[in-house]
């Protein structure tokens, strides 16, 4: 055990120690760093000077009850998808763990346990914690007053309560979903069966809730509270009562004790025990499913690292070029670039084979539903306000691009492992870079586009705000594709748990800062009252300029980066 | 002393290692040879625990390793054919962690400066391991196979990555592990090198074991008395389906 957590703790430390070697590093490891300082600890620290009062309220506080039922289906929410990452546990081994660890004499169950807890459980569980105590200290003021003062004995047991259940919740559904993985790995549960079960029961439960929820509406009240109010009603009750009893835990200093908690530790703790029993009933392939999973990753970077442009291509030789798989189709065949449009063409053929189709996939499928969704409420309602539809538009085109960004990271570290490959070849970093870049941005603006045609379809007098929109997402996505590049060139190590965990803040950061040049263009736009040609011409100027610039910074970086560094 | 027995491992559908069986004996040094894909790595990997066996039994020094498992690996150091030392550890820290793995950090005081001496890490030490040449790693990777108390070795393709003067340098040290009594299992496709330092060579293709014994036995099971390994390997592989 000391072995494992002299792993852990070294390679922590060591990660620290390793950002502050490099300067640059330096200075963005200390920015992020104060960053979170300031945006967290100033509130906590506020929260501590200052006395909650009546003024403090907010009128717009939902009852305990709704907050209840909020936490309730959020708590879900999270575990459910917990349990999904665990059925596909690829991230929590290494190729480090089977050549290093595996064949050591510690003993097997320890050491797939602590692994899984380590790299699984541990990371999400300080997540949840630390949001919830967040939510504690800065909620705590406003709930206490519409509610009884919560004393100090109430709050500790209470976050007790709620740290030991939900703990025990996601140890219980993580371990479960190892199982999952587990029987899927010796092939006594269909694999297919396993996701149209995680897909198909908590669908087919909002879908009873929303049926019940709109064929007995209540004229004057919400759909969301009508919506809450029902997950407190028969058979959705039962049904989420594991996790409201988390819920309830979280709400003890304010609610008190309910009946719901010792229910959630029957449950929590039996499930914990019996996925513990059935994990061990296959202790003796643990280590091979664990081999299984770090080669399938390794295999995965390896693919993206091997399907690299060929040199033949490269010298514009035209061969024939056969495809792996027989998929691609004909016209990418056909075409044989060279120069830099050749890193183009070949980051399109690899995309072909990455992430990145399962977002563009995911965008035709959310962009038919919800626009149909929309056409079916006009029809049905034509005197709704089409403001409100233009907003959720623009809003669901934002967490496209969200999704995309999200789905690109996968694409950008495998960029730089390419590097070896890339660096020597007569192509400038400016061109490297903007070859990277430029097939995703392409995408993104190609998978879009069918979203703004069924939106300008739907609302045809509105063609030159939702084409300016158009303009806005595709080119700030190319820019926060721009800013994600340059932080990466920074952190590329998704192995070091600081350089992930500044990324991670970072891509947050970049979407904001990849949205603000649109943002102030498109709103001085609307103040001065300029007319939508000239903020179309204004915002593709800026962005561009900005995207020049990036691409030449991420160019200088690009040409001096080292790997190891 | 290291038995292997009936040992078989599928990979789905696949059978990677077939029914194959020998022994190791104290002082010996063995090749395991085959061509590409023959279950060489997946053997190794069995015989040291990282992989469950689907059939058959290995023991090592009279442990089970299914029964006894951590007895068994007590007694063996494996050497992976890919370098994978953890990133973000040091030279000194990565070799101190097998050591407390194996409960033998008594060894690990005592020999550490040595060890990099030998291996020419000295110099890199406190350096992390992510900035290691692929084969400053190999050396790292084989210097901690020196830290416990293995009687029975297990390489993977040991040679390769690894500079003239290290070569030399880890055959002084297979002769010497053999000298002292150990048993050492090594695969390689460097077939020169195995003719020099391996007692005995087991050949293995598609999973089988296809021929076992020393070189001079190999030449008469081939009918080519006099051939260099290489050439009776080439023979016995060749036109096999």
């Amino acid at each position: 055990m000391n072995a494992l957590w002299f792993l852990v703790t070294r390679r922590f430390l060591n990660s620290f120690k390793r950002a502050f070697n490099n300067p640059a590093r330096t200075i963005g490891t200390l920015a992020v760093l104060a960053l979170i300082a300031v945006t967290y600890g100033g509130p906590l620290f506020m929260q501590y000077r200052e006395q909650p009062s009546p003024s403090m309220l907010s009128p717009f506080l939902p009852p305990l009850e709704l907050i209840g039922s909020i936490l309730t289906m959020m708590v879900g929410a999270y575990l459910l998808f917990s349990f999904a990452l665990a059925v596909n546990s690829m991230q929590a081994f290494t190729e480090h763990d089977v050549l290093n660890l595996f064949p050591t004499p510690l003993p097997r169950k320890l050491v797939f346990q602590f692994l899984l807890f380590t790299r699984g459980l541990l990371a999400s569980t300080l997540s949840i914690l630390i949001l919830a105590y967040f939510f504690f200290r800065t909620s705590r003021s406003l709930i206490s007053v519409i509610h009884r003062s919560a004393s100090l004995g109430s709050a500790i047991s209470g976050s007790f309560t709620f740290a030991a259940l939900f703990i025990t919740a996601n140890s219980a559904l993580l371990i479960g979903g190892v199982c999952c993985g587990l029987a899927v790995f010796h092939k006594l549960l269909p694999k297919k069966l396993l996701w149209s079960l995680i897909i198909f029961v908590p669908a087919s439960f909002l879908g009873g809730l929303l049926y019940r929820t709109l064929s007995s509406m209540d004229q004057g009240t919400e759909v969301l509270v009508q919506l809450l109010r029902r997950t407190n009603e028969q058979p959705f009750a039962m049904l989420l009562l594991p996790f409201r009893a988390i819920a309830a835990s979280a709400l003890i200093p304010y609610a008190g004790w309910t009946n719901t908690i010792p229910y959630g530790i029957l449950i929590w703790g039996g499930l914990l025990v019996l996925c513990q029993r059935m994990l061990m009933s296959f202790a003796p392939s643990l280590y091979d499913y664990a081999s299984d999973l770090a080669q399938a990753n390794a295999r995965r970077r390896e693919r993206h690292r091997n399907q690299t442009f060929s040199v033949e291509a490269w010298m514009g030789r035209k061969e024939k070029r056969k495809s792996a798989d027989g998929k691609y189709s004909r016209w990418m065949n056909a075409w044989a670039p060279t120069g830099a449009t050749a890193l183009f063409w070949r980051n399109l053929v690899m995309m072909r084979r990455s992430n990145i189709m399962l977002a563009i996939k995911a965008n035709i499928l959310l962009s038919a539903l919800f626009y149909g969704g929309i056409a079916a409420l006009r029809a049905w309602q034509p005197g709704i306000v089409e403001d409100g539809l233009i907003v959720l538009g623009g809003t669901a085109q934002f967490f496209v691009v969200f999704l995309f960004v999200a789905a690109s990271v996968g694409w950008l570290t495998q960029t730089l492992k390419r590097f070896e490959i890339q660096k020597p070849l007569p192509v400038s970093p400016r061109n490297a870079v903007f070859a990277e870049l430029l097939p995703i941005a392409a995408i993104v603006s190609c998978s879009s586009l069918i979203g703004i045609i069924l939106l300008i379809a739907l609302f045809p007098h509105l063609f030159g705000i939702l084409l300016l929109g158009y303009v806005a997402i595709s080119t700030s996505y190319m820019l926060m594709s721009c800013l994600l590049f340059i932080v990466l060139l920074f952190n590329p190590d998704q192995h070091d748990t600081l350089q992930r965990i500044l990324f991670g803040f970072s891509t947050v950061i970049v979407i904001g800062l990849g949205a603000l040049p649109s943002a102030l263009t498109i709103t001085l736009g609307y103040l001065l009252h300029l007319h939508l040609v000239v903020q179309g011409t204004i915002l593709l100027m800026i962005n561009g300029v900005c995207i020049y610039l990036l691409i030449a910074l991420a160019a200088k970086r690009y040409e001096s980066f080292n790997p190891v560094d | 002393m290291l038995t292997v027995s009936h040992l078989t491992k599928y990979y789905a559908n696949l059978k990677a290692v077939d029914n194959l069986s020998f022994e190791l004996q104290p002082g010996e040094i063995v090749g395991l040879l085959g061509p590409n894909g023959a279950g060489k790595t997946t053997t190794l990997r069995c015989i040291c625990g990282i992989l469950q066996p689907d059939d058959g039994a290995v023991s090592a020094g009279g442990f089970d390793l299914r029964r006894s498992e951590r007895q068994a690996k007590q007694l063996m150091a494996f050497v992976p054919e890919t370098p994978a030392p953890y990133d973000l550890l040091t030279v000194r820290e990565h070799i101190k962690f097998i050591a407390m793995c194996y409960n033998t950090l008594d060894i690990y005081e005592a020999a550490v400066d040595d060890l990099l001496a030998r291996f020419e890490l000295k110099d890199k030490e406190n350096e992390f391991s992510v900035t290691l040449s692929k084969g400053m790693k190999q050396k790292l990777m084989i210097a901690c196979a020196f830290v416990h108390r293995a009687t029975i070795f297990l390489f993977d393709e040991p040679m390769v990555g690894l500079d003239p003067k290290s070569q030399f340098t880890l055959k002084a040290e297979l002769h010497r592990l053999r000298a002292e009594g150990a048993s050492l299992l090594i695969s390689t496709h460097q077939l020169d090198t195995a003719e020099k330092l391996c007692d005995r060579v087991i050949i293995m293709q598609q999973g089988k074991k296809i021929s076992e014994g020393t070189l001079g036995e190999l030449q008469q099971q081939a009918t080519m008395k006099g051939n260099s390994l290489e050439e009776v390997f080439l023979r016995m592989t060749e036109n096999r389906p």
